[in-house]
């Protein structure tokens, strides 16, 4: 796509370039973002800077656009019955139904969800998952039981055996020297 | 404040859109009047704009509306003139009637002295600028011709082209800050 700088945006507002340049660069104008963007600024540059249009809007041109819009009303009117208020209740009832669509696709989301979760729990259980654990939770538990007491005895038994030995040799010890010393 | 305004603009408070027209019928006017030269013809489009902004409120979403309604100005405007052309090509035997009826009023003393001015000052601009550069700027943007002529009449490539017309158009813009134009 070819796009249009600055130079090219402001030689068109100066209205210097040929017809054919001119038609392509309006016809870009309507798909590209970007230049309308650069295009608009430079109108927006002219109003800061103070620029006076030759031609001037007219005075009552307020009230011509209000008229407009009134025969365009009572003209769909003519075509469909509706009146100025209907039109304004149409919007607001248009605004209300979008906020209900939104609230139900909430709703919508946490039901699936909640089905999600619910489709999972059921078959964990329907394939015994839980009914392991709670079988096996016991049978670790006494088993975790049983080797601490395992650990306790042990420990406990060597202690004493400690003391028994420690004893003995000093006792022996004491008996050596008595000889001795007679 | 203007947020304000647009909401009770779309419920239909007529005098809530009055505000807004006001602030932003020069706006308009100005986008319609680099497309369509006839001022009445420009003053009809603006108004259709604003008709056609009212009708379009509840789809606006809370952005930028001045974007919004230069956009819109935009595409009226362009899309204004699209049908003009059409209609000059399907009746090409008062096609130069029809074309001044519906593009262009006879322009008036002030609008030939500021066209005439404007020209004279890209000529004096362009003149600074090297011959090769100037050459091609002026085939290309003035002229209207393609690449493609341009390279047969200057007997280079089309590439060639391309390159001087980049770059004429980066000197274009030097040359224009250099003399305090808006650009």
């Amino acid at each position: 796509m070819t796009h249009y700088d600055l130079v090219e945006w402001t030689l068109y507002k100066k209205d210097l370039l040929h017809e054919n340049i001119k038609e392509e660069m309006e016809n870009h104008l309507l798909e590209c973002d970007d230049c309308m963007d650069a295009f608009l600024s430079i109108i927006d540059r002219e109003l800061e800077d103070g620029f006076e249009h030759i031609a001037k809007l007219s005075e009552d041109f307020t009230d011509e656009v209000i008229n407009k819009i009134q025969t365009k009303e009572k003209t769909d009117k003519d075509e469909k019955p509706l009146s100025k208020n209907l039109i304004i209740d149409n919007r607001v009832k248009t605004n209300k139904i979008k906020k209900a669509k939104k609230k139900k696709n909430i709703y919508n989301e946490f039901l699936v969800y909640y089905m999600a979760v619910a489709s999972v729990a059921i078959f964990l259980t329907a394939s015994g998952f839980f009914t392991t654990i709670a079988n096996r939770t016991p049978e670790f538990g006494e088993k975790l039981i049983a080797s601490k007491k395992e650990v306790k005895v042990d420990s406990v038994y060597r202690f004493s055996q400690n003391i028994t030995d420690a004893t003995s040799s000093f006792v022996h010890n004491f008996n050596i020297k008595e000889k001795e010393n007679r | 404040m203007e947020k304000s305004l647009i909401k009770k603009a779309t419920n239909g408070d007529e005098q809530a859109f009055r505000v807004l027209v006001e602030k932003y019928k020069n706006y308009v006017f100005a986008i319609i009047l680099k497309f369509i030269k006839d001022n009445k013809q420009a003053e009809n489009v603006s108004q259709e704009v604003f008709l056609q902004i009212y009708l379009s409120l509840d789809k606006y979403k809370d952005d930028n509306f001045k974007s919004w309604i230069g956009r819109i100005a935009t595409n009226k405007a362009i899309d204004y003139l699209r049908k003009s052309r059409q209609t000059e090509e399907e009746t090409s035997l008062e096609k130069e009637k029809i074309e001044n009826l519906n593009l262009n009023s006879p322009p008036t003393p002030e609008e030939t002295f500021i066209k005439k001015e404007r020209e004279r000052e890209i000529r004096d601009t362009l003149n600074n600028l090297q011959d090769i550069y100037k050459d091609s700027l002026y085939k290309f943007y003035f002229e209207g011709k393609s690449y493609d002529e341009i390279a047969v009449e200057e007997e280079v490539t089309k590439k060639t082209i391309a390159s001087r017309l980049y770059r004429g158009k980066n000197l274009l813009k030097e040359e224009w800050r250099r003399r305090d134009d808006s650009l």
